[in-house]
């Protein structure tokens, strides 16, 4: 079972990846299955992605980074028992820390997982603004990844897709940085789906 | 974990410090939730043009209000023939709606009922000041079309996070 954590601030468009991403892994026929949590009790993501014909878990109740590290241990066991995903795609909630959800998996491993690696999405619309005042979480979401996704290239201003890429080179140095649109979304999700599904590391699929 | 597991969950766990995170200086964020049931009375409603105004609407007042960061304003509407989501990151980029085909121009029939399942997660606002909000952005809107509305539930905060 290979496991992909979506990280991301609040409305950076972890749902809509996720979606694309899932339509090119039925394609290869594999079985997958999100874990969404979103923070307070109308749950909208969730939805979202049923809508969307995919097998979908909720975690409400809180964090999955920090508070409820506990429900996520028993999902992941209840689905590897029950439903046995090739890959299981997490969507944290957007004020989530890639490291505190991986902190818990490491501790507490599914028993079949092969891999699992972090893709932090990045609105450059907003990236400047809440850089400078929610520094150490929009930090900490950069720090983590294994690949970066910039999303809303179309909508951004000259100079907000380049000022979110020089911050991710600065604290992420290395990793793959992948810059998408309402038109490029298919393409990422291509890609995302291959590494799911041979398991060969981000770098060596970035051409690295 | 074992041989057949990778040592590590991936090669960006070596750049990441410990998992607690300072509090932020948007302040606090009070995820607001809300299960609002529409009616129109003797009008009809135009789905997307409603959810558009009242994300919009919502967010500019949340920000006169004291808001410091707007995180995500979402929600769902639920109508007999379908489901239309409609989502604002920022007042500047507007909300955007999402509607199969189908459903993009169909208005909500007199009589009809609908549910609308709204998130709003802003920094700096109490939950309890959002619900008054929504609830003036609700009579604004609603009212003058004589669209009967209700909050259903849960409508308060469920948690406060730094």
């Amino acid at each position: 079972m290979r496991l992909l954590l979506f990280a991301g601030f609040l409305g950076s468009g972890k749902t809509t990846l996720i979606l694309a991403l899932a339509k090119n892994a039925a394609l290869e026929h594999l079985r997958v299955c999100v874990l969404v949590n979103e923070v307070g009790e109308v749950g909208i993501d969730g939805e979202v992605l049923r809508l969307g014909d995919m097998e979908v878990v909720e975690i409400t109740g809180g964090c999955i980074c920090c508070q409820i590290g506990v429900d996520l241990v028993r999902a992941l066991r209840d689905l590897e028992e029950g439903f046995e995903p090739d890959l299981v795609v997490i969507e944290a909630s957007g004020i989530a820390t890639p490291e505190g959800v991986l902190d818990t998996i490491r501790r507490y491993p599914p028993r079949t997982l092969t891999s699992a690696y972090t893709v932090t999405v990045v609105d450059p619309v907003r990236f400047e603004a809440l850089h400078e005042v929610l520094t150490p979480l929009i930090e900490a979401q950069i720090v983590g990844a294994d690949y970066i996704v910039i999303t809303k290239a179309d909508e951004a201003a000259a100079g907000e897709v380049d000022a979110a890429v020089r911050c991710a080179a600065e604290l992420a140095p290395g990793v793959p940085v992948f810059i998408v649109d309402a038109q490029r979304d298919e393409t990422l999700a291509e890609f995302l789906a291959s590494v799911a599904l041979t398991g060969d590391s981000a770098s060596a699929q970035a051409g690295r | 974990m074992s041989d057949d597991r990778p040592e590590k969950p991936g090669a960006g766990a070596e750049r990441r410090g410990g998992g607690d995170i300072p509090p932020s200086a948007a302040g606090p964020l009070e995820p607001y939730g809300a299960r609002v049931l529409l009616q129109p009375a003797s009008s009809g409603l135009e789905p997307q043009q409603f959810l558009t105004a009242l994300l919009e609407d919502l967010a500019a007042s949340c920000l006169v209000s004291g808001a410091l960061v707007i995180g995500h304003l979402k929600c769902l509407l639920h109508t007999p023939s379908g489901v239309i989501a409609a989502n604002l990151t920022s007042v500047r980029s507007g909300a955007r709606c999402t509607a199969p085909e189908e459903e993009a121009t169909r208005v909500l029939e007199p009589g009809v009922s609908a549910r609308l399942d709204l998130a709003v997660l802003v920094y700096g606002l109490p939950a309890a000041t959002v619900d008054v909000l929504l609830r003036r952005a609700l009579a604004g809107l609603l009212e003058p079309l004589e669209v009967e509305w209700s909050i259903a539930g849960p409508g308060e905060a469920s948690s406060t996070f730094s």
